[in-house]
């Protein structure tokens, strides 16, 4: 297992189950199911070890899927915008949203 | 229009009393439910090479359809090269307010005439045999002409598919004989233009293209309905105690269906909402931005308020400094999204300040293999020049959509519906019961699409090509 660097690991819970999904390693995720048991699957589904042996997909992809850089965490409704600006995104993002570059 | 009233009233009050003003027009108007009852569709059009080749036929050489941006092609001779299915179409600006559509295929010995986009053309010469037509089609160079005894009369116009424009979007209809543009879309420009959201006044920010294992009407059923939410993208819980926050209103206008949130006008009365209600309010701040509980939430609710006001207030907050107090000209209702609209055969644009626009294709001929277009209509101040629409971002197979990080937390939730698609596409080839069955409400645009589907591909009295046990 690859060990996650520089971002915090995720942790979401399942409201609908009860369950706590958690992020261990890149791409590794232990659930917790509200009588106790634990197990841990990759972020595609796959059971991997614990006594609790099946999960939610979703909530594996949501808690271990591929991380969006910080920056990037923005919703999409409030994708940053500079008006001041001819590539109309704020400056720190020219250079990473740069396959634009040609148009600007 | 009741807009007018929302502005007046901004004036005088703030956010609070936004909320008393009278929903926009467009969302108030209603159409009766849609055709009732379940569908059971044969699962061979999913994935079989005889639907793909007729398809091509009934669908893509017929329909009006979304090609590129007007402003892709800002200046006489820009092109763009659409590609839809194994066809291929030449869509250049021939004058300041004149775009035509070419079959992109050389009338000598058929070499597509262009083979990417580009600007400012004077010509399209054909890189075969160098037989060469002006950007307004007409004959331009016949190399060796005198060696074509006769033939000069059939090569001296490009056939033409026809074009059409609707809120800075180029259409295009291969057939010469189709409608209008216009009668194609009805009431459709009303709701937008009309509702103060005109997409010829947005900049295209995001454009990404995925490119998905499974057939292009699986990728696009899987955006068509809003009822899936509630398992495939299980983080979305709603305001707590209110299991109704997602009742859906269907709204069919022919060529085009429209999903909204029901509103206390409605006249028909449709089935609660699905979804799962988070426990606290908290919780539904935190799934919209994907905040998790191993951190500090950035955006608080604050004790006694509801976590659907704060949001508002964010969005209302962000498009103040996009578009300034001109934002006060727009309802609450718009601020949200959740406005969903198909129009036939492949385009959703959504409404409101959603900003999200999807389009679905099939890749070339393989019926098992599609291209997604996303793209982030953001709202644009009028008096400042507007950005060049973004260029699409192509996914190649095997990157996932967490490689568009552009897209923000959307990445994250196609993420979701990625995790379905592909397995969707291996599941359907592998179903013995040879049917998929559609809900009566909250798979009714699925119904209604293939409506749609079946009048086109000539299936009204049914699918002649799938499979006896299928039908
Ligand atoms: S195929 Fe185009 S000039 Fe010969
Ligand atoms: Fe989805």
């Amino acid at each position: 297992m690859t060990e996650v660097k520089k971002r915090a690991l995720r942790k979401y819970y399942y409201v609908a189950f009860k369950q706590m999904y958690e992020e261990i390693a890149e791409g590794i995720v232990k659930v917790t199911n509200p009588d106790g048991r634990t197990g841990v699957f990759q972020w595609n589904g796959k059971y991997l070890e614990g006594d609790l042996t099946q999960a939610n997909l979703h909530m594996l992809v949501w808690t271990g899927g591929p991380p969006l850089p910080e920056a990037f965490s923005y919703h999409w409704i409030e994708t940053p915008i500079d008006v001041n600006r001819k590539s109309g995104w704020p400056a720190p993002y020219e250079t990473i949203v740069d396959y634009q570059i040609g148009q600007w | 229009m009741s807009m007018v009233e929302d502005k007046k009233d901004a004036k005088t009050a703030k956010a609070g009393a936004r909320r008393e003003t009278p929903y926009p027009e467009h969302l108030v108007r209603e159409t009766p439910p849609y055709r009732p009852g379940v569908m059971r569709v044969p699962v061979d059009r999913f994935f079989k090479q005889a639907y793909h080749d007729l398809e091509v036929e009934r669908i893509w050489k017929k329909t009006w359809q979304w090609a590129c941006r007007e402003d892709e092609i800002p200046n006489v001779g820009d092109y763009v090269v659409y590609e839809i299915a194994e066809l291929s179409f030449i869509v250049v600006r021939t004058a300041a307010d004149e775009i035509k559509a070419y079959w992109n295929s050389c009338l000598h010995r058929g070499r597509r005439l262009c083979d990417f986009n580009g600007k400012r053309a004077e010509e399209f010469r054909c890189m075969f045999h160098g037989w060469a037509w002006n950007i307004d089609g007409t004959m331009k160079d016949m190399t060796c002409g005198w060696d074509f005894a006769g033939t000069r009369d059939e090569v001296t116009r490009l056939p033409e598919a026809r074009t059409g424009t609707w809120g800075g979007f180029v259409f295009i209809n291969p057939d010469p004989d189709c409608e209008s543009l216009e009668d194609f879309l009805g009431e459709l420009p009303d709701h937008y233009e009309g509702a103060g959201h005109d997409f010829a006044k947005r900049w295209a920010q995001v454009h990404v293209v995925a490119d998905i294992a499974c057939n292009w009407k699986v990728a696009q059923e899987a955006f068509l309905e809003a009822w899936h939410v509630n398992f495939t993208h299980p983080q979305m819980v709603r305001t707590p105690g209110d299991r109704a926050s997602t009742g859906m209103r269907w709204d069919d206008f022919g060529n085009w269906m429209r999903n909204t949130p029901q509103l206390p006008t409605d006249k028909y009365k449709n089935p609660p909402g699905y979804a799962t209600a988070a426990e606290t309010e908290q919780q539904v701040v935190d799934q919209r931005w994907g905040f998790h509980l191993n951190e500090d939430p950035p955006i608080k609710v604050p004790e006694g308020e509801k976590a659907n006001e704060v949001i508002k207030n964010v969005i209302r907050e962000y498009h103040r400094s996009v578009l300034g107090d001109a934002i006060d000209d727009y309802h609450d209702v718009h601020m949200g999204g959740g406005e969903m609209v198909h129009i036939w055969p492949n385009m959703h644009p959504w409404g409101g300040f959603s900003r999200l626009l999807y389009r679905f294709r099939p890749y070339k001929s393989d019926p098992n293999r599609s291209l997604m277009d996303v793209v982030l209509m953001a709202p644009w101040p009028e008096d400042r020049p507007r950005p060049p629409p973004a260029p699409p971002h192509v996914l190649q197979p095997g990157q996932s959509i967490g490689d568009a990080p552009e897209l923000g937390q959307l990445a994250r939730i196609f993420q979701q519906d990625l995790a379905n698609m592909p397995f969707v596409q291996i599941g359907l080839k592998t179903s013995r019961q040879g049917y998929v069955i559609l809900s009566d409400h909250n798979e009714a645009p699925v119904r209604h699409w293939h409506d749609l589907y079946n009048k086109a591909m000539g299936f009204e009295n049914g699918d002649y090509l799938a499979e006896e046990s299928n039908k």
